[in-house]
């Protein structure tokens, strides 16, 4: 039975995600064009909304080159490996209150209620940079050889900042299961702030969100790809459906990652209201989710990429000091508080 | 301490440009033109295709003097003036000579108006008209029916080279009505 519930909820979450993505991609394009005064697609359905599902259409019949040269095992491995660690990540994440039972039978609003969820997206988005790097390697390809030496160097630096500013929310909360940092944001804090994360810990906030903005190679950190120096970096030589799963790999990557902050940071499904109507914490989590979505897409019309010694610079000389001196006294704070 | 300043400043630019963005994304009017449904509003100075332009009474002005052919960069005008003693009302020129044949080959034209400004008679004028696709390019040869063709179209929107010409539209041009005249040419002194 449980295993039962499991699978239907996998089922669930995988048709939401994977279904949201064209709808994020339509929705990006439409926030840059707002930004460039411009109006974006509007010819494919209403507002152009079905503008996503024409071009994967497309995509499909396209034709599907493989290079002489690559090395084919590879080759086709790395775009489903860019793939699944974006929508398996996913699993722990809680996108509802787990007070919920149908005939007596407890849902939780979370695939997997693993205790220790926040390793669990650790281990798991770190191994989307093998499919970058894979396709790279494969495509025997300078161009593609320079975007994944690139996205090596920057996926595994970003990794560690990544990770000390986690360590803030998860020393704060004295547990590593999302469903227990999201429930301790749920008490308000001193003169009436909310208990998101959000308010105590916004240096790791910040440092979280920039490091996972680089993590899924998002403007600014965009080097992997940059189109402009490397004609498309790492999957220069993929065409066809190929190409659209590094894409959709791309934007469910910004899903998840907008997911886990939302969790982390915003508190989740957390909100008024939650405690009667279960659901409502659904369609918070929803909404917090697009925020932070419309943040990064808000943050791609704005800042240019940057230069790869900058990007070298601003992790190992800003982000690790900063996340290392937020670690330090989140520690000293919950210390002489003794405890969480 | 300055590099935490310097960082504190950069950061704090990040936000101006957010904030910048912000604003194009809530005020800034959209640029685009939705071309086959919209149409993009020409300066009536734009330079689309030729007009052979007739005068009051529907005669040719076109002298076929040649003029324009020679002026011409790519050499894509091809003008046989001819002569007549016939009656004015038989005529179809306002003058006595006229073009038995003029024809624009409008695939090498690169439409930079010298053939307009040559024109003594200012028979010659341009359009708006901008979508000349073709599937073939000998479509692209206009001869006079299909310049004075453009002529009966356009005229009352053309104004390059002919704005004095044109007194009704000249306000709304010019944004001011007296009319301008034609450009004179002043003896030179010995």
């Amino acid at each position: 039975m449980e295993y039962l519930i499991m699978t239907i909820k996998a089922v669930v979450v995988f048709a939401v995600v994977a279904g949201s993505m064209p709808f994020i991609v339509w929705a990006e394009r439409k926030v840059m064009a707002d930004a460039q005064a411009r109006i974006g697609p509007n010819r494919v359905g209403p507002y152009g909304i079905l503008q996503s599902f024409a071009d994967a259409l497309k995509l499909m019949f396209k034709e599907d080159v493989t290079p002489r040269q690559v090395d084919k095992p590879i080759y086709f491995l790395a775009p489903v490996l860019a793939m699944i660690p974006a929508l398996t990540a996913f699993a722990v994440v809680p996108y509802g209150s787990p007070e919920v039972t149908v005939y007596g039978v407890p849902i939780f609003y979370v695939t997997d209620p693993k205790q220790v969820g926040v390793l669990w997206v650790f281990a798991v988005t770190t191994l989307s940079v093998y499919g970058v790097v894979l396709a790279g390697w494969a495509s025997n390809n300078k161009w593609s050889l320079l975007g994944a030496l690139r996205s090596a160097a920057q996926m595994i630096s970003y990794e560690v900042a990544l990770g000390l500013a986690i360590l803030g929310v998860v020393l704060g909360s004295g547990s590593l299961s999302l469903i227990d940092i999201v429930e301790k944001q749920a008490v308000p804090r001193a003169f009436g702030i909310p208990g998101i994360w959000l308010f105590a810990q916004p240096v790791a906030f910040l440092l979280f969100f920039t490091a996972s903005l680089a993590e899924t190679n998002r403007t600014p950190f965009d080097l992997p790809e940059a189109e402009s120096e490397l004609v498309a970096g790492f999957h220069t030589e993929y065409s066809s459906f190929k190409f659209a799963m590094f894409f959709m790999a791309e934007y469910i990557n910004v899903l998840t990652v907008s997911a886990v902050v939302a969790t982390l940071f915003l508190g989740g499904w957390l909100g008024p209201g939650v405690g009667q109507f279960p659901l409502l914490g659904v369609v918070y989590f929803a909404l917090k989710t697009a925020a932070l979505i419309y943040l990064i897409m808000w943050l791609r019309a704005t800042l240019p990429r940057f230069r790869y010694d900058q990007l070298m610079r601003f992790a190992w000389k800003v982000l690790l000091p900063l996340g290392l001196a937020n670690v330090f006294i989140t520690a000293l704070w919950v210390g002489l508080r003794g405890g969480t | 301490m300055s590099a935490i300043g310097n960082a504190i400043r950069q950061s704090l630019a990040i936000l101006k440009g957010m904030g910048v963005t912000l604003r194009h994304i809530l005020r800034e009017p959209r640029v685009t033109i939705q071309y086959p449904e919209e149409r993009p509003k020409q300066s009536f100075r734009y330079r689309g295709i030729h007009q052979l332009r007739l005068d009051e009474n529907g005669k040719e002005l076109c002298v076929g003097c040649n003029l324009c052919g020679l002026v011409c960069p790519s050499e894509c005008i091809y003008v046989e003036g001819a002569e007549t003693d016939a009656p004015e009302e038989a005529r179809v020129s306002r003058y006595e000579r006229y073009a038995l044949v003029y024809v624009i080959n409008a695939a090498r034209c690169l439409y930079c108006g010298y053939c307009v400004e040559a024109c003594p008679t200012d028979a010659l004028a341009m359009t708006p008209q901008f979508e000349l696709g073709e599937y073939q390019k000998r479509n692209c040869i206009y001869d006079k029916e299909d310049l004075v063709r453009n002529h009966r179209r356009w005229a009352d929107q053309a104004g390059y080279g002919i704005e004095w010409c044109n007194p009704a539209k000249l306000e709304e041009w010019t944004g001011d009505a007296k009319p301008v005249g034609p450009p004179s040419h002043p003896a030179v002194e010995p």
